[in-house]
């Protein structure tokens, strides 16, 4: 069952993280600069509401001879919610690509 | 091969982090968590020169992650939820706090020492009688001096001073279990202040092998006794403190049994649940109970206080009533296979539709077992309770 996600900017955020190319989680704790222990469970909130999916990447993993990686992309309705939080935090736009 | 490169690239302590932080979830969730977290250490560490506190620091995180994992796997969310709907959980909360409270402070240790402890029915009280219309019926402090310093029932405990009408001590045993039970005696010489009020009796040790009546007779001959004085009373510490333990514990007994009466255990797990809420409902009053038996004060007449009396004998009897009801309402409400409260509303029929047909709501606990049909049908129904049916069939 879907689960209800709230309009908040940690959110937003990362969902605008991902929206701009950042896959992986510590790519978006990078990117955000928010600590692991609040994007990893966004990360999972937002999945299991349905605004982003996981998927393992072994084509990667084969070429760079590391291990399997799993990388977050945006779902129809995380882009949906990402245009709502847009307009709710106009801050968001402005953060660099 | 890729995890054992995987493993080799991450700092131990990281992986120990992790390892303790996956432990958390079942087995099935792990292998993907954990999986996920070594590769993404292995890349981070991999894209650039990392210091293993910046590992580590990172991999804090797995804590969090791994709580939240866990919060909405759906078997234990399940269990959690009906934790928090649980009305023992507050219960449980509170009898937590106050193990740990009380440990922390040696309540316990305190109390049980006053009650119980061997030396508390061998230090005694001289229950003298109170003075009246001016009248001074009670054994001078010099001559109870006295008999303690030459009696041969009765030890000496330390440096004694004799403040009229106060004979006091200042044996380190004494004063400890006089201070715990807030009765400190008025005596200069273990540097209380004057005007302290409490008890102002006295206090002595018998000595090993003497019996209290010998201490008596040994009294009623060393001090002069007028005629029509009363002979003073020796009253030892335990014997005070244990009074109101046969009376209120036989009462507290009675309600617990009678608390266990109502209970319609159909099984052998449903009947270890309501005995031991019975159980640890009552232990706590009891517990609540000695601690204010060991704080009460003394009197010159070898008792306690009356408004002390009134809480030693009617609180704990009053506490347990109220428990007692409490828990008779509740056995009402709780499945008779699981003793989970039953919550789940199953059916609701309307008075008068059917003729053999009871009006009510019939519930069922969250594991599918009992019912209960509640009255009649209310107006309107709480969405909290109709929404526990997705997460049952989820």
């Amino acid at each position: 069952m879907p689960e209800r996600i709230n309009l908040t900017y940690t959110s937003g955020l990362i969902l605008h993280a991902i929206a701009t190319g950042q896959s992986y989680g510590f790519d978006i704790i990078d990117y955000t600069g928010l600590p692991s222990g609040t994007v990893y469970p966004a990360l999972r909130r937002l999945e299991f509401a349905g605004l982003i999916e996981s998927v393992w990447d072994h084509k990667n993993a084969d070429k760079s001879g590391g291990p399997p990686r799993k990388y977050y992309r945006l779902t129809r309705p995380g882009r949906d919610h990402l245009h709502t939080l847009r307009a709710r935090y106009p801050l968001l736009e402005k953060i660099a690509d | 091969m890729q995890d054992d490169v995987n493993a080799a690239n991450i700092p131990f302590t990281s992986r120990v982090l992790l390892a303790l932080a996956g432990g958390l979830l079942p087995a099935d969730l792990r292998t993907d968590w954990t999986r996920e977290w070594h590769a993404e250490l292995w890349y981070w560490r991999r894209s650039a020169v990392r210091s293993d506190m910046a590992l580590l620091n990172r991999s804090l995180g797995a804590f969090a992650d791994a709580w939240f994992v866990l919060r909405h796997e759906a078997a234990i969310s399940r269990r959690l939820a009906e934790a928090h709907r649980s009305r023992s959980l507050p219960i449980a909360a509170m009898a937590v706090l106050l193990i740990g409270l009380s440990v922390a402070t040696n309540g316990f240790q305190g109390g049980r020492h006053l009650l119980f402890g061997r030396d508390s029915d061998r230090l005694f009280l001289l229950a003298q009688p109170s003075p009246f219309m001016g009248s001074a019926a009670r054994v001078p402090a010099a001559q109870v001096s006295a008999w303690i310093e030459r009696g041969s029932t009765v030890e000496k405990l330390g440096k004694w001073c004799a403040k009229d009408p106060f004979v006091c001590v200042a044996d380190p045993v004494a004063v400890t279990l006089f201070a715990e039970a807030r009765a400190k005696p008025r005596c200069e010489s273990i540097q209380l202040a004057p005007d302290v009020r409490g008890f102002a009796g006295v206090i002595g040790r018998l000595k090993p092998g003497a019996r209290l009546s010998d201490a008596e007779k040994e009294l009623e001959e060393t001090a002069v006794l007028h005629r029509g004085w009363l002979v003073p009373q020796i009253v030892p510490i335990g014997r005070l403190r244990r009074a109101p333990l046969l009376p209120v514990g036989m009462a507290l007994l009675g309600l617990a049994l009678f608390s266990l009466l109502p209970l319609r255990s159909g099984s052998l797990e449903s009947l270890a649940w309501a005995v031991s809420r019975v159980a640890l409902s009552f232990v706590l009053v009891i517990a609540g109970w000695s601690e204010l038996a060991a704080a009460a004060p003394f009197t010159e007449q070898a008792g306690v206080p009356g408004v002390w009396a009134a809480l030693l004998y009617v609180c704990p009897i009053a506490a347990g009533s109220l428990l007692h009801i409490w828990l008779r309402r509740d056995a009402r409400g709780r499945c008779r296979t699981c003793y989970r409260p039953l919550t789940m509303p199953v059916f609701v029929g309307l008075s008068g539709r059917c003729l053999f047909d009871s009006g009510g709501i019939e519930r069922l606990c969250s594991a599918m077992h009992g019912a209960l049909v509640t009255g009649s049908v209310p107006g309107q129904i709480g969405t909290e309770e109709w929404s526990q049916w997705p997460n049952t069939f989820a």
